[in-house]
């Protein structure tokens, strides 16, 4: 009886010590991100803020490391984007995906904001089943904000990450 | 007065003899109980457990290098970035050939996951029922899409939704069109939602079976938070 309550806490304690550790959460500028097509009038930075000051649609990619060594019980990595969407039938919409070390995206999720709103930020809440990926990749944010509307541009303040 | 002091001597006889065999009687061995000592008493227990939980570590520690041994076998190259230290490593096992062992079962680990939440999607995917007001316009657009610029290099082989999730089966001309496909998939207005791709090269020949789910839906799988 002794022997095996030892057995079931050594091994209790073995799974204990082999939990593994998961990439801690973070909040990046939108300022790290750059215009996919590298053509268009650069949009501005201020804040660290991403601007759309193009006069157009303009969409951008946020290419962030995925800082995981290790394979968590979390499978999923979620992102909560912060935006401005003054655009009455525009919205702005982000997918984010999850890549092999190769760049093959493997998963993704896609969102976009609703309605208009000059004053005050958006959010859009992502979850991607990131477990589908090997841990050596890494993670690429792409988002697209609609053309200045009415005076107002559309903005990508930041991002958070969490795996 | 003689006759109440031979009473009293009497009675300490009696409880010397009788404590003298009690403490006899106790110290006789009892058959089929081994013998210990106090001090044995005392020391005994902690020092078996000890010795039993350093058994129990090193049984643990080589199962441990055999499962991560055994795992490593089949394994591809992406979880072993240290196999160049391994050729030391092998013969003196430290902290690099722990970390790597670990390394191959967490990711083995990884794998087992998918195989399984593949099978849940795989399942979802043959037993739900259709709902055509969805699944009929959902799979026009991606046959329409696959027509556009964006997948160049991809045709669309099979394509089948349901009621939460579409499966589609695509054929890639090289791995650059391999590696865009879900983000050309998700460029597709009116495709909004999670999707999973299950990439493959059999002998040259790259396909993707494609997981997709219903615009502001979650893929039909239990994924652990």
């Amino acid at each position: 009886m002794m022997k095996n309550t030892f057995k079931k806490s050594v091994a209790a304690l073995a799974l204990l010590g082999a939990l593994p550790s998961v990439a801690g959460p973070a909040t990046y500028a939108g300022a790290l991100c750059t215009s996919v097509s590298g053509f268009s009038a650069p949009s501005i930075f201020r804040s660290g803020r991403l601007i759309n000051q193009t006069g157009a649609a303009l969409e951008v990619v946020c290419p962030v490391q995925r800082n995981v060594n290790t394979v968590g019980f979390n499978e999923t990595v979620s992102l909560l984007i912060t935006a401005r969407d003054p655009h009455l039938t525009e919205n702005v919409c982000c997918t984010a995906t999850v890549t092999e070390p190769d760049g093959t995206a493997i998963a993704a999720d896609s969102g976009c904001t609703s309605g208009a709103d000059t004053a005050n930020p958006k959010s859009i809440s992502l979850s991607i089943p990131a477990t589908f990926a090997s841990v050596n990749g890494f993670i690429a944010l792409r988002c697209e904000l609609p053309a200045p509307y009415s005076g107002y541009n559309s903005a990508l303040s930041s991002f958070y990450i969490s795996e | 007065m003689s006759k109440v002091r031979w009473g009293v001597l009497g009675l300490a006889g009696a409880a010397v003899a009788a404590a003298g065999a009690w403490s006899l009687r106790g110290d006789a061995p009892t058959p089929g109980v081994p013998t210990t000592t106090v001090s044995e008493v005392r020391a005994g227990p902690p020092a078996d457990l000890e010795q039993e939980v350093r058994a129990l570590r090193a049984e643990l520690e080589a199962l441990r290098r055999n499962q991560g041994r055994l795992e490593q076998q089949p394994h591809t190259s992406p979880m072993q970035p240290v196999e160049g230290a391994t050729a030391k490593d092998a013969e003196d096992p430290g902290p690099a050939r722990d970390e790597e062992v670990v390394r191959a079962a967490r990711e083995q680990q990884r794998q087992e996951r998918v195989v399984e939440l593949e099978a849940e999607l795989e399942l979802a995917a043959n037993t739900e029922p259709r709902d055509a007001q969805w699944a009929a316009p959902t799979e026009s657009l991606v046959t329409q899409s696959f027509q556009g610029p964006d997948f160049v290099g991809s045709r669309l082989a099979r394509i089948e939704c349901r009621t939460h999730l579409c499966t589609l089966e695509v054929e890639h001309d090289d791995g650059d069109a391999q590696a865009e496909l879900l983000t050309s998939l998700l460029r597709v207005k009116g495709l909004r939602g999670q999707a999973v791709v299950r990439p493959r090269n059999e002998g040259g020949r790259r396909t993707s079976r494609v997981y997709l789910s219903r615009a502001g839906e979650r893929l039909p799988m239990t994924l652990r938070k």
